[in-house]
């Protein structure tokens, strides 16, 4: 898989290998009505390395939405290329492959269940790829206690919270064993507990089991805690970095009608009106300890 | 008179199978005309059971609906009255647009309601767009080719056209992007501004909630567990955590520096507050002990 040569270019110290390389993609929707297809990525470049947490941000239209989709073959480019471990998605062959190797979490943990019982649930995938029964057994065990979800095991999806449902269509990607999980606005639908526990599961999933993670959402706080964060305008790349740097450019962001963490923008205020405030501040921990150091280093 | 009260509301779904659930287990409440109530409580609480039993979709197991002091239910056949009356915005209801224009979209309620008058439906028709954010030109497209934030506005103002006088939206900002939350938020406010309606709102965002509710409505197990001025509801921060819920990112700064020793008022819900209440405490001036106001 080491052979996406992009010697051109020294960036960062090659530290961690590529995971999924988009290179100058483009993707047009074609219409049904006679209309001009409609062109959503303009030439859109990206690297996710191994082990990652990046997080895409974009307001609706942008084309997070469409790129996410690139990474596991669900859509190819019309121009440009996607690798996927260096395996180019556009290969018809490779297509197993590589959705073994980038799993995908929707919006609706309700149109991703199957089965009645959430362990048959879990096994489904695992089955379509031809596992054998006893491996089955261990693979979904262990992907329903990543979860937490093993006490839940025998349930019925459909009485699960959203979040718990959110978990178990975690732990049914989970259990076919892939490098990365792509999430495509996992959260929206849950309350304020669903979205913890699935963003617990999420560090959890990188922390522990070493996957790669690309999350896709609307919510900064969450964009907040990813090691990385890209944000798509336009179909384009519009600026990348850590949540520290992004974050802090909020002219920028609010331009581009996006939103950064209230604590961020508190701070930023202060520091505005002349305290010594810290211009990366994420998290309200962070926020009021800024404040408190202003307030008592002052006097 | 309050315009809306509830006594103890009763609901059970699946009586009498094995699936039997009360999903509300005596509710009272009093909303009086022209409050703007925020709906807060974690899934399964019973909050989109108490807003469909408010617009008549649900009827009661026991217990009253009262709006303007009449029963609801007092005459089940007119019930359809009530929901000319209140008004009820689901979730996702742009999966619920059919017509062929727009245009059609949003004159079905009032049609249906008996009106019609060209002139009067056309009126009705360019009002709800209006409020809704919704422009003109939009009008005689199909819904289906518009995007998904004008499609939920859409959604809405087929429900404003029918001009009730309660208006109740469940989740309205539920899966779009800050800008497309902040339209649709703006657009309940202005509507709520010039028309003097009451509306209810629900909502999984505190900050949503915050930017906009006067009094805050907290279910919890088929209960109200708290209603009271939004203030006082955020300052329970510790107890909103405990029924699976949060406060806005603001006042978990407050409550922050309120561990660290600061001497400031954790009652602070809203960013234009949580600047103000900042810059009292950089500068000193809480020293009365007075909190931000």
């Amino acid at each position: 898989m080491d052979n996406i040569n992009k010697p051109s270019e020294p960036t960062e110290p090659a530290a961690l290998e590529v995971q999924i390389s988009a290179q100058d993609v483009y993707f047009q929707y074609d219409s049904t009505d006679g209309t001009p297809p409609k062109e959503v990525l303009h030439g859109i470049s990206m690297e996710i390395r191994k082990g990652e947490f990046v997080a895409l941000l974009g307001h609706n239209g942008s084309g997070k939405s469409t790129m996410a989709k690139h990474m596991n073959a669900i859509l190819l480019p019309s121009g440009g290329k996607v690798y996927v471990g260096g395996m180019d998605t556009a290969d018809d062959n490779l297509l197993t492959e590589i959705r073994r190797t980038v799993g995908m979490v929707f919006q609706n943990p309700d149109n991703q269940l199957v089965a009645t019982i959430v362990e048959e649930d879990v096994a489904f995938g695992p089955e379509n790829l031809g596992i054998p029964s006893p491996e089955i057994r261990q693979l979904v065990d262990d992907a329903l206690k990543a979860v937490g979800m093993y006490e839940y095991r025998r349930h019925a999806p459909h009485k699960l919270s959203g979040g718990q449902k959110q978990r178990v269509a975690i732990a049914g990607i989970i259990a076919m064993r892939p490098k990365c999980i792509v999430f495509d606005e996992p959260t929206a639908m849950l309350d304020p507990r669903g979205r913890q526990e699935v963003m617990e599961t999420i560090d959890k999933l990188k922390n522990e089991l070493g996957i790669t993670v690309v999350l896709s959402t609307h919510y900064m706080d969450e964009a907040a805690r990813a090691d990385r964060v890209i944000v798509i305008d336009d179909g384009k790349l519009l600026i990348e970095g850590t949540p520290r740097e992004v974050f802090s450019q909020i002219a920028l962001l609010r331009e581009h009608h996006l939103d950064v963490p209230q604590a961020t923008e508190l701070a930023q205020y202060l520091r505005s009106m002349g305290y010594d405030i810290p211009e990366d501040v994420l998290t309200p921990e962070e926020c009021a300890r800024a404040i408190w150091t202003a307030k008592t280093s002052g006097q | 008179m309050a315009l809306i009260e509830t006594h103890d509301l009763r609901f059970v779904y699946g009586k009498g199978t094995p699936f039997e659930k009360v999903a509300l287990q005596g509710a009272n409440l009093a909303i009086n005309e022209g409050e703007f109530i925020g709906v807060i409580g974690h899934t399964g609480s019973g909050k989109s059971t108490l807003v469909q039993l408010l617009n008549g979709l649900l009827k009661p197991e026991s217990g009253q609906i009262l709006l303007n002091g009449k029963n609801i239910w007092e005459k089940p056949k007119k019930i359809r009255d009530i929901r000319f009356q209140v008004g009820l915005v689901f979730q996702y209801p742009e999966y619920q647009l059919f017509e062929e224009t727009v245009y059609r979209d949003i004159a079905f309620g009032p049609m249906n309601k008996g009106i019609k008058d060209k002139d009067e439906l056309d009126r009705i028709v360019r009002t709800a767009a209006e409020f809704a954010g919704l422009k003109e030109s939009l009008l005689d497209k199909s819904p289906f080719d518009l995007s998904g934030g004008e499609k939920r506005r859409a959604a809405i103002a087929g429900v404003i056209a029918m001009e009730p006088k309660v208006l109740i939206l469940d989740e309205p900002t539920a899966g779009l992007d800050p800008r497309g939350r902040d339209r649709i938020l703006n657009q309940i406010k202005e509507y709520r501004k010039k028309t003097g309606s009451t509306v209810l709102l629900v909502s999984h965002s505190m900050e949503d909630i915050a930017r906009v509710a006067d009094r805050v409505l907290v279910m919890n197990h088929g209960n109200v567990e708290m209603f009271d001025t939004t203030e006082k509801i955020f300052q329970q921060g510790q107890h909103l955590a405990e029924i699976g819920l949060k406060v806005p990112q603001v006042t978990q700064v407050f409550l922050e520096l309120k561990k660290l020793g600061a001497d400031v008022g954790t009652d602070v819900y809203t960013m234009d507050y949580a600047k103000n209440a900042a810059l009292q405490f950089l500068r000193g001036s809480q020293s009365e002990g007075g909190e931000a106001q």
